[in-house]
């Protein structure tokens, strides 16, 4: 250690220091003039008063004939509703709310603001969108207020990933306005998990976006990434820029309108209208299992079969189709099924143990049983990683055995 | 063999390299009880009863009766005294009355948390009623944290969790914090120095959150024996206290002794090593048949202590299997496996570090020793606490080890004894923390524009606003980022981070871990590094990734860094003119540079090389006391004795003055200066090592007459010749002097 030489010491002001304390390292304070934002670029903004003050929102109208995507929005009134009901909706589609939440973060938590409620649900034929926008954050109460009346007598909540994202998020907003978290009491039906359903297996992501330009037929065009929407509010916050809100508010009410599509497509597909992916035939064939229409249910798996499909999507669709063939007792077809797919070369190493299983403990044709593992053991053994498999291919083969023995001694 | 007649055995045993300076008997005390409070219900009164416990002792008694009163709580007592009734009972009689009210359990750690979730289960079991108990931390599964916040009556967690997991996501916890009637922190005295001053802002936001639901809890906090348990408590919840310290539950008579191992080379001030002579003294009692935990400074001692234990218990058929380790590393199977078997009896010793310290149930012990001073006189009263009967005779020995601090322990057992321990301090207001703090609250609730927060919140939060952090609309400050504030605050640390040694080769391990002050001189390129004895060559520092790359090796010198510190001083907060000497404490900025570094031989300490080290210089912002001396204290002595005098006494003052402060040695640092161009005298400067200080220094200047009389006590009794770990530090490189002028400086000034 040596000792110090003195310069007179500098001491930094109490605000320097505080400002190295809390970590703001940058180039001092942002401009805060305040560009005069005359919300010119919220087409049809209205103010709102509310008992809690005033709510900003856009709103706009389609009528009957008005499309989005591959469907006229107004479609879905006149949805089977039992295709509703299957699909987990109880609500009448008169009675639904759409709801999409743009927000200033992903991450949750009470910091985490709602700017932008997307809302939309009908009005007779016509279709109402309304978007309601956080001017101030102290406008929050009031766009809560704002939202709720408008969404007074829906029944049902239709939402993309809102058990997880967009609910939670407006319980807590309701909850730090202390106003009644009235959304606790309508249904909800989250899309996002059907279209996990739907199309996990055939499409390359469960996102909006991929669902609309796969099977929606909705076109974008330009649209904004997901990740630079806190900024472009952060922005218009601190320093009154518009900059790029416009194109969140077009983002917002496409995802809002998506959610009517999407529905409707997947009603249509659950009443039986033309299935374009394999993915969804099966899908659609589960639901109608559910029902209890085993027979509709066989015939989507044999559609799903013939579909184009990528390996892995077939051995599900045959998994799924010989499931609900055991769980009926249908073993003659489940033999039937599994020798058919051997026949075609089409069969793993779990077809021909179906097979099997089903010769074995149901029709009683122990030889053919035999057949089929060892064929099954010749493909499992020559594969990699399918050791237990081979091991247990061994052990049935033997039981086999012993039964045929058996089988001849008595006769 | 009683353990009476062992410890005659023991006493006078002539293998025994050492001396015991102490054997001090404490005669037993019988219990003081009263009735259970009128207030309390009749069916946990019934429970009790079942359990054998049919009163309170008056301590438990007169707690109940201020928590059911309304007023905030701390209740000081010794281990096992039975203070988890003073708030599981006031807590139960709430819920047992009113079903919608909930209370929130503090502990520091998940495996304290898990205890108390076993012990609450046991009585409510008992009651039979329906009170719903979780811990809610990192373990609890996702699934589970949903019935958590919505059915918890009690919620047991950790400070990290509340910080990052509960308060951010407040709106989760309706239910809890609207009906929030108590807030139990047990293990007060764990809450102090930068740790601390992070909790009491998490508690802070805890507050403001119960605010919010309209809740104001009741506060009750449980300390193990500390010199201001009522201060601490106060500053970590900013409420006042009422203090319950009058312990009426019973104990056996208690032997206490210190015992100092024998010098082995009087010139350097060399001991025998304090786990060598803990074994024997652990190995005795073992094979006579006490039950015994044997503390260990650090998880390898451990590993050392566990291993020579067996080995010499090897000649008794079984004896071996039954003495455990019990260290942070053990899975949580394994310690709450090692805690049964002690409680059961069928666990003859363990050997732990201080992980067994705190409030983890294991039953009583009949012998404790600690190898080495624990660091802090609470620490030690603890550890000394886990032996204790409540009517046999038990024990516990102290040995110590070579350092200033244990050397003064056992020669003033008077301090163990009678002076009330160290002050547990805490800065809610260090300007780091409090910035942190105001961030994670403006995140859970919008600030009012004219709501404070400590000491500068309200200054804070115009910065954050001007920054755009936060945007003050409608009277109210909003969070307006992305970042989720609370996760970049770790509560456990302040800004320093350490660095981790790793030995290279073709198994590369990690074989320790140092300060970032302390990498500079220890862990530079070239450096001789030493580890357990081991000599290790750094071959490469790793700055930017905090990583030092070493390979074992056997060499005849070592290496000494010359580290440039230059001290400024910013402000001095209060100063002192006295004939002799000034004192003061204030704001200081401290630069380190590592210049060079020279390789000195063994034995004959010559100088056989130099090196440069190229490293950044180092800023730290604290707080420091600084000595200044008068010229009459200081004539007669060259410049170079003077240096030398100082440096030896920047060495002593560090090392003593944790006797009083409840910190790490290395937690203050010294440095000394012959003419300070800020005193314009020869100046000592004591500062601490935490940016912004956490209070050591202006403690330090309170007490700075008991601390200067300690330090001249410790050098006038050290035995060494010109310096020693146990005084003014080793006598490297023949500074001579440095004893003499540090002592004579002393008794100029003390």
């Amino acid at each position: 250690m040596s000792a110090a030489v003195g310069a007179p010491a500098y001491r930094g002001s109490l605000r320097e220091r505080l400002r190295a304390a809390a970590g703001l390292k940058g180039h001092g304070p942002q401009p805060t003039q305040m560009v005069d934002a005359h919300h010119d670029f919220l087409v049809g903004g209205k103010w709102e008063e509310t008992a809690y003050g005033p709510a900003l929102y856009m709103e706009k109208v389609y009528d009957d004939l008005d499309i989005h995507g591959d469907y006229a929005l107004s479609e879905l009134l006149d949805v089977d509703r039992s295709a509703l009901a299957e699909l987990g909706c109880a609500a009448d589609p008169s009675e639904l709310l759409f709801v999409d939440l743009e927000t200033t973060g992903l991450n949750g938590g009470t910091g985490t603001l709602a700017f932008l409620v997307g809302a939309g649900r009908f009005d007779g034929r016509r279709f109402v969108l309304r978007q309601y926008f956080l001017a101030k954050p102290h406008f929050e109460p009031a766009l809560l207020a704002g939202f709720a009346a408008f969404s007074e007598g829906t029944t049902a909540v239709v939402s993309y990933n809102g058990s997880s994202f967009d609910l939670p998020l407006l319980q807590s907003r309701y909850t730090m306005s202390r106003l009644d978290y009235w959304l606790a009491e309508l249904g909800h039906v989250d899309l996002l998990h059907h279209a996990r359903r739907f199309y996990s297996r055939s499409l390359d992501s469960c996102r909006l976006k991929e669902l609309e330009a796969s099977v929606l037929g909705v076109v974008r065009g330009h649209d904004i990434p997901g990740w630079a929407v806190p900024e472009v509010y952060f922005r218009f916050i601190r320093e009154g820029v518009v900059g790029m809100m416009p194109a969140v508010v077009r983002h917002n009410a496409l995802d809002v309108l998506s959610l009517a599509t999407l529905l409707r497509r997947l009603a249509g597909l659950v009443s039986g209208e033309p299935l374009s992916l394999a993915s969804e035939a099966v899908e659609v064939a589960r639901l109608a299992h559910a029902a209890g229409d085993v027979e509709r249910s066989l015939s989507l798996h044999r559609r799903a079969l013939m579909m184009t499909a990528t390996p892995g999507m077939r051995d599900f669709a045959l998994a799924r189709h010989l499931k609900v063939l055991k769980r009926s007792g249908r073993w003659q077809e489940v033999r039937d099924l599994c020798l058919d797919e051997v026949r075609c070369g089409l069969a793993t190493p779990a077809v021909y143990i179906e097979g099997s299983k089903a010769c074995e403990h149901h029709t009683g044709d122990f030889k053919l049983a035999l057949r089929l593992t060892e064929r099954a053991l010749i493909l499992a053994r020559g594969r990699r990683y399918h050791e237990e498999l081979a091991e247990s291919l061994e052990k049935r083969r033997a039981r086999l055995l012993r039964k045929l023995a058996r089988r001849a001694g008595k006769s | 063999m009683p353990l009476a007649d062992l410890l005659e055995t023991l006493r006078g045993d002539p293998e025994l390299q050492g001396e015991f300076t102490t054997w001090h008997f404490q005669p037993p005390r019988s219990a003081r009880f009263d009735e259970f409070p009128g207030a309390v219900d009749e069916r946990l009164a019934a429970a009790l009863q079942r359990r054998g416990i049919g009163r309170l002792y008056s301590h438990q008694s007169r707690c109940v009766e201020e928590v059911l009163a309304g007023r905030d709580v701390c209740v000081v007592t010794p281990t096992a005294s039975g203070k988890t009734l003073c708030y599981n009972l006031p807590v139960l009689n709430t819920i047992l009355a009113q079903p919608e009210a909930r209370a929130l359990y503090i502990f520091p750690t998940k495996a304290l948390a898990q205890d108390q979730l076993d012990e609450l289960h046991g009585l409510i079991g008992e009651v039979g009623a329906d009170v719903k108990t979780f811990t809610y931390d990192g373990d609890t599964p996702a699934d589970a944290r949903r019935s958590v916040r919505a059915a918890g009556h009690v919620v047991i967690t950790n400070p990290d969790m509340l910080h990052t997991g509960i308060l951010p996501h407040h709106t989760k916890w309706v239910k809890l914090f609207e009906n929030l009637r108590y807030v139990v922190i047990d293990e007060l005295h764990q809450y102090r120095g930068v740790f601390g001053s992070h909790v009491a802002n998490v508690i802070r936001r805890l507050r403001r959150v119960c605010a919010f639901y309209g809740a104001d809890p009741i506060f009750i906090c449980c300390s193990a024996t500390i010199a201001n348990p009522q201060e601490l408590a106060a500053g970590l919840t900013g409420k006042e206290m009422v203090l319950v310290d009058d312990n009426g539950a019973p104990s056996g008579g208690k032997v206490i002794a210190l015992f100092n191992p024998a010098v082995v080379n009087k010139e350097l001030g060399i001991r025998r090593s304090a786990l060598g002579a803990a074994r024997e003294i652990a190995g005795r009692l073992i094979k006579s048949g006490a039950q015994t935990i044997v503390f260990a400074p650090s998880r390898i001692a451990v590993e050392l202590l566990l291993t020579y234990l067996r080995g010499e218990l090897k000649q008794v058929p079984g004896a071996a299997q039954r003495v455990e380790g019990y260290r942070g590393g053990y899975l949580p199977s394994e310690r709450r496996s090692v805690e049964k078997r002690l409680r059961d009896g069928d666990l003859r010793a363990v050997v732990a570090t201080n992980a067994l310290e705190l409030g983890i149930d294991i039953g009583s012990l009949e012998a404790s020793v600690l190898a080495g001073y624990p660091g802090t006189l609470a620490s030690t009263r603890q550890q000394f606490g886990r032996a204790g009967r409540k009517s046999d005779l038990s024990f516990a020995v102290l040995v110590a080890g070579s350092r200033a601090l244990d050397q003064y322990i056992v020669k003033h057992p008077e301090y163990l004894l009678e002076e009330p321990p160290e002050a547990g301090l805490i800065d809610p207001d260090n300007l780091a923390v409090l910035a942190s703090h105001v961030k994670c609250a403006a995140f859970e609730l919008p600030f009012q524009v004219d709501e404070g927060y400590g000491s500068v919140g309200k200054e804070l939060l115009g910065l954050l606003a001007e920054e755009g952090i936060l945007n003050l609309s409608g009277g109210r400050y909003y969070w307006m980022a992305e970042a989720y504030p609370a996760e970049q605050v770790s509560l456990r640390t302040a800004q320093i981070d350490n660095f981790v040694i790793i030995e290279t080769g073709p198994k590369a391990r990690v074989i320790g871990e140092i300060d970032r002050p302390a990498a500079p001189v220890l862990v530079h390129d070239e450096a001789i590094y030493i580890h357990s004895g081991q000599q290790y060559h750094v071959d490469r520092l790793d700055w930017e990734e905090k990583k030092a790359y070493v390979t074992k090796v056997n060499v005849d010198y070592y290496t000494d860094a010359n580290l440039a510190v230059d001290l400024k001083v910013l402000e001095s907060f209060a100063e002192l003119t006295e004939p002799a000497a000034l004192h003061a404490h204030g704001e200081v900025a401290v630069t380190y540079l590592a210049t060079i570094f020279k390789k000195i031989k063994l034995e004959t300490h010559e100088n056989v090389g130099w090196g440069k080290i190229h490293l950044p210089q180092e800023d730290l912002h604290t707080t420091s006391y600084w000595l200044g001396f008068a010229p009459e204290t200081y004539s007669g002595f060259d410049q170079e004795a003077l240096q030398e005098g100082l440096w030896g006494l920047a060495h002593l003052l560090c090392n003593v003055a944790p006797i009083f402060l409840m910190c790490d040695p290395r937690d203050l640092h010294g440095v000394a200066q012959v003419k300070s161009p800020f005193t314009d005298r020869p100046t000592l400067f004591l500062y601490e090592a935490i940016p912004g200080g956490v209070g050591f220094s202006s403690h330090i200047y309170t007490i700075r007459e008991q601390l200067l009389r300690t330090a001249l006590a410790t050098i006038r009794e050290c035995p060494c010749s010109f310096g020693c770990p146990g005084c003014v530090g080793p006598d490297f490189e023949g500074r001579v002097v440095s004893k003499a002028v540090a002592r004579k400086l002393l008794e100029r000034v003390a």
